[in-house]
């Protein structure tokens, strides 16, 4: 079990690296943005982006291949449904890193949404996620588009969340009412009231939805603000299709109608800062190369991370593209993960927060195994 | 003996809780303006742990009608049903519309987790059995079993009201072995995609190029948060090998072995088996792993029967004692009950061999006489917010716009489930197997007293008897909310400061 | 033989051999350290083949945003020095991951829009052109919508007109008039709309949802004909298409009161 130890204050020598001044940072700190989207419930990696220039791709699952995907490159496609993330490839503006997963390989739901948000290798080792730690090393805030703040920003020395209540007959909550229920409380609930209290006072939010494309804009305004927060973290469900999953149309080519509208909403709202962000999505796991008996696909291993903003330098797919014949599977049944996902993640700490590739695996991950993949996003 | 000493040395104690009101918000749902007080506290009390209670029904006069209470058979049934109609409403081609909208009239007819919810927020609300339904919800949480689209929601009613509310009075090693044994857990913790790596079925998908082999998450649960807890310091083999025992355990379901299962002599594991067969019957031979198993110095035959002898030996185990008392210990009592009042509970535990009804007991005298207080569960706080106001949220007939009424965009009139979900503490929903926090700081977001706030101004709505006044001089709240209350600019606020204040929110 | 020339041929041969050996542990360095990238050209064995030259044309060219290069076997000594100069880490690090440029080709196009329907299949009824005014109804008669309505050769062009849907309702008039798609056909109104769903208060609103209304005009009862321009044509009579929302509410598009 990895225990954790809280770094509340960064001790001087201990981390200073390469001869820079500010501890852990490459050069002055990087005033970037990330945004993680969570596509929960195993992203098909292969249906969004089809390896069109191989062979086994229509061998293996000839059924689940969009029938006219846009070409990338003699080897990559991307799903049609990608229309505005296809116009950011085109604009430098987006990249792909294929056949990449976070170390796991349980195809557990549970232990995979906990390995992908504590970037650990052992699920339920820690109570902190990846980003939340880098946060705190970072000292930087964040914003959870959730009602509960998801693993993956604990950690973190301040967050708020924002998701808006959907209790039908009820009014947002009024400052001077407010103030007298805090009257009944100790301090440690009046910091919450507190938060409560700013936020009504900034008049009633324009926009009281809470499906990811509002989310999104909530997001990208916020994020634009003078000390707002400098991360955000939203969440996409129902990835899980173990049936009728779809190939041209279906269920999950309109999960990524709404994956691209986020993507292209996130641009529009964030406005100058989108040339500081970066956006990446996660997923615990992605699925079997070939369809199960109900025209769907079950838990697999490697997916997907798709990438988008102003940071990236040069739209590329970054693969080290392991094979689809059989033999060349995991357990001869999914596609395997040649890229650990923490080096992408890393990748984007880096170029977001400009702390240093070594003490982010170090002390964010734990792991000094994990790969520099920077150049390769943001070079 | 010692029980009986123990017990008697609680009583002697100085009471905390002379207010009864408050007595019955420490270990239930308060008294609502229609609750008759009981004189003899500790009469009331007996009953509480020993009594039966039979549901009260919708409108409060009757039982819980028969309709609304679904077996195990009945929730695959109408799943099934709901399951084949999707397949076929995917596969028309009619617009996403139609689709939608077929889909969502065909699931509200078929479903179960509504009822079930229902029977949740009537109980907490309406009924006599305070005491058990308290319980009810933490052992619901401590055997957490999260939701997903279907099945598990289908199913989590059953383990609640067919297995745990059922054996609340018995012993912990039978509660355990069916909690393990479910279904609904069994799904949960990938139990349903595990097999032994030298089992038969592991074997034929070895042939056919394919893995098959163990899934340890429900081992590692079973040891980790349902029993022994870490303290215990058992090895990773022990995991590996509780899972050997388990393999062979719950029925996967999907079509992932559809090919397996046109075998001949395989038939055993079926697409078409027989909701009978898959019930009652969740053992499959061909699943398990053969051989003697040891696990903590113990050892186990092959077969079904040794899971029965793993969680006796887990249930019996001291560890266990220790973890589910100060569990229960911080649920009733507070996040700092003393070590002292946890060890009366431990202490009955070993006594009467996790005889539930004697720890039962032994909580509920740790909390007559505890100086602490308890962050209140939002559900908890929401049910004894509506008990106590006596403020009508469940309305008594469907034309009422109650329980059964769709509302005009198709939506049932009445979403406790939809509410439940808005406070973040929703027995259907998915989550992580370690349950629902019972810290204060969990429960102190922005956005969670956004939500009980809303609430608050949602229970005045339902025309409560009581005003916020009044419930603060029942449950004598503190001098500065009651000043605070007094501030309040018309009736609604003095409600909404009542019921947000510190003093309804701990107990 | 004299003894100069034996040294001289000695001294040639070994000058060949030499340089043969200097120019083997040049390729073996250079595959030595390919072959701790993905650029790997199988083991090492000192001979510049094929798959040598191609594996580290494709790393160094990769190293330098994919310039073609054209590294031979004669070049094997500068590379060599290269990768075991200052820049060796940084080509190391590079190798570990393979990159694929993007290329797009195909014309994208601007973005199709959510209400982009197919008419070229559907017989629009070119020849009207009216006032008229419309209205959105529940299945339980409330009002959801109304407001004008030009057609314009059979085109829909939305006036003035607003959503009454509760807390949601401002801001929902230029959903209709910027986004909505529809024509009149014989058999009543065809294309796509947006449709705005009720917002009670305490609730959120709820994505808007794109309807494709399918031409199944309903007659009223008074109407002597099914054809929907012939309603249209004469005021005062009511031409409609129902829809279901994604909630599986019925709504009712009638137009009405024609000019």
């Amino acid at each position: 079990m990895i225990s954790r130890r809280h770094f509340l204050s960064i001790a001087a020598p201990a981390l200073a690296l390469s001869g820079y001044p500010v501890h852990g940072f490459t050069k002055e700190p990087i005033e970037g943005r990330i945004i993680v989207i969570m596509l929960q419930g195993g992203m098909d990696g292969l249906l969004a982006i089809p390896p069109i220039g191989d062979d086994n791709l229509f061998k293996q699952r000839k059924a689940l291949v969009a029938s006219n995907p846009l070409k990338l490159n003699p080897l990559f496609g991307i799903h049609p449904n990608f229309r505005n993330f296809s116009k950011m490839l085109k604009s430098n503006e987006a990249s792909i890193v294929h056949a990449t997963s976070f170390p796991y390989t349980g195809r557990s739901h549970f232990e995979g949404q906990n390995v992908s948000q504590s970037g650990s290798k052992l699920p339920f080792s820690t109570n902190t996620g990846w980003l939340g730690r880098a946060m705190e090393f970072a000292k930087i805030t964040g914003k959870a588009l959730s009602l509960d703040a998801p693993l993956l920003i604990r950690g973190a020395p301040e967050f708020d969340n924002f998701y808006p209540a959907n209790i039908e007959k009820t009014r947002s909550p009024q400052a001077a009412l407010l103030d007298l229920i805090k009257e009944t409380h100790d301090g440690d609930v009046m910091a919450a009231i507190d938060k409560l209290s700013r936020a009504s006072m900034s008049g009633p939010s324009r926009l009281r939805a809470r499906d990811p494309l509002s989310l999104a804009t909530k997001a990208g305004e916020s994020m634009r603000e003078l000390n707002g927060p400098r991360v955000a973290v939203l969440t996409i469900p129902e990835f899980d299709d173990h049936s009728s999953i779809g190939s041209t149309t279906g269920h999950h080519p309109e999960l990524f109608t709404l994956l691209d509208n986020v993507f292209y909403q996130l641009k529009i709202a964030l406005k100058e800062q989108w040339d500081n962000t970066i956006v990446l999505t996660t997923t615990e796991f992605g699925r079997t190369v070939q369809e199960n008996g109900s025209a769907g696909t079950d838990h697999g291993y490697g997916s997907v991370g798709l990438l988008a903003g102003g940071l990236i330098n040069t739209s590329s797919v970054v693969a080290n593209w392991p094979g689809l014949s059989t033999k060349d599977l995991y357990e001869k049944r999914d596609l395997f993960a040649t890229i650990d996902y923490r080096s992408v993640c890393s990748a984007c700490i880096e170029a977001a927060f400009g702390l240093d590739h070594d003490f982010i695996i170090d002390k964010v991950f734990e792991d000094k195994k994990i790969t520099r993949i920077y150049e390769h996003i943001f070079g | 003996m010692k029980i009986i000493n123990a017990i008697r040395g609680a009583i002697n104690l100085r009471e905390m809780y002379k207010n009864k009101n408050q007595w019955a918000r420490k270990i239930g749902f308060g008294f609502g303006p229609e609750d008759e007080i009981p004189t003899n506290i500790d009469v009331w009390n007996t009953k509480q742990i020993n009594d039966e209670f039979s549901l009260i029904g919708l409108n409060k006069i009757g039982l819980w009608p028969d309709e609304y209470n679904f077996s195990i058979k009945q929730r695959f049934e109408r799943l099934h049903k709901f399951k084949t109609i999707k397949e076929k409403v995917e596969e028309e081609s009619i617009g996403r519309q139609e689709k939608n909208a077929r889909l969502r009239i065909s699931k509200n007819e078929n479903a179960v987790h509504m009822y079930d919810t229902y029977k949740l927020w009537n109980s907490a609300i309406y009924g006599n059995d305070m005491f058990k339904q308290r319980l009810l919800h933490f052992w619901t949480n401590h055997f957490t079993v999260g939701g997903s689209n279907n099945f598990r929601n289908y199913v989590i009613g059953d383990l609640i009201y067919n297995v745990i509310y059922k054996n609340l009075n018995g012993s912990f090693d039978d509660l355990l072995y069916l909690v393990t044994t479910h279904p609904g857990m069994l799904d949960y913790l990938d139990n349903t995609h595990s097999s032994g790596e030298n089992s038969k079925f592991a074997k034929y998908l070895r042939k056919r190029g394919q893995t098959a082999g163990l899934n340890d998450n429900l081992a590692r649960e079973l040891l980790e948060l349902h029993t022994v807890s870490p303290a215990r310091k058992y090895s990773e083999t022990d995991i590996r090998n509780t899972a050997k025992v388990l393999a062979g355990w719950g029925l996967i379901v999907s079509d992932f072995v559809q090919e397996f299962n046109e075998k001949k002599e395989y038939r055993e594991i079926s697409r078409n088996i027989t909701l009978e067969k898959f019930v009652l019957a969740p053992y499959l031979k061909n699943k398990a792993e053969p051989g003697k198993k040891v696990i903590m110095g113990k050892s186990f035959p092959a077969g079904p029967k040794a899971l029965r002898k793993l969680t006796n030996m887990l249930a019996q185990d001291d560890f266990t004692a220790q973890h589910l008392s100060k569990k229960l210990a911080i649920h009733f009592i507070g996040e700092n009950a003393s070590k002292g009042e946890i060890k009366v509970i431990y202490d009955t535990w070993k006594e009467s061999n996790g005889d539930l009804a004697e720890v039962h007991r032994a909580t509920l005298n740790v909390a007559r006489t505890t100086k602490t207080r308890k962050f209140l569960w939002p559900s908890t706080w929401m049910f004894q917010s509506i008990r106590v106001s006596g403020a009508r949220f469940i309305k008594e007939s469907k034309s009422d716009g109650g329980f059964g009424s769709i509302k005009d965009d198709g939506r049932p009139d009445f979403e406790p489930l939809g509410i439940l979900q808005e406070i973040g503490h929703n027995f259907w929903a998915s989550r992580q197997p370690d349950g629902y926090s019972e810290k204060k700081l969990d429960w102190v977001s922005t956005e969670h007293f956004d939500r009980r706030i809303r609430i608050a101004s949602r229970i005045f709505r339902a025309e409560p008897s009581r005003s916020g006044e009044e419930i603060a001089d029942l449950l004598d709240f503190s001098d500065r909310t009651k000043l605070a209350i007094s501030k309040g600019r018309n009736s609604e606020e003095k409600f909404i400061i009542a019921l947000c204040s510190s003093d309804l929110m701990e107990i | 033989m004299t003894e100069i020339k034996l040294k001289i041929i000695l001294f040639a041969i070994l000058m060949v051999f030499g340089t043969q050996i200097q120019a083997e542990e040049n390729i073996l360095c250079i595959q030595k350290f390919l072959a701790k990238t993905v650029f790997n050209p199988g083991a090492p064995d000192g001979v510049w083949g094929k798959k040598t030259e191609t594996a580290i044309n494709q790393l160094i060219s990769q190293a330098n945003n994919f310039k073609p290069q054209n590294i031979k076997k004669s070049d094997a000594e500068d590379v060599c020095k290269t990768l075991k100069g200052n820049q060796a880490s940084k080509l190391l690090e590079i190798g570990q991951f393979k990159r694929f440029p993007v290329e797009i080709v195909a014309d994208i196009g601007e973005i199709k829009s959510l209400t982009d329907f197919d008419f070229s299949k559907i017989i629009i009824s070119k020849n009207v052109n009216y006032n008229c005014n419309f209205v959105i109804l529940h299945s339980k008669g409330f009002k959801r919508a109304s407001g004008k309505v030009i057609i314009n050769n059979g085109k829909l062009v939305f006036k003035a007109n607003g959503w009454r849907i509760g807390i949601a309702s401002k801001g929902s008039e230029r959903f209709l008039t910027e986004e909505a798609n529809l024509r009149l056909t014989q058999n009543g109104l065809r294309g796509i709309m947006p449709h705005l769903s009720y917002v009670g208060e305490g609730e959120v609103e709820k994505p808007v949802q794109y309807i494709t209304l399918g031409g199944n005009y309903i007659k009223e009862t008074n109407s002597s004909t099914s054809d929907a321009r012939v309603a249209f044509l004469n005021p005062g009579i009511i031409g409609s298409n129902n829809y279901i929302d994604d909630y599986g509410t019925t709504y009712t598009f009638k137009i009405h009161g024609c000019s």
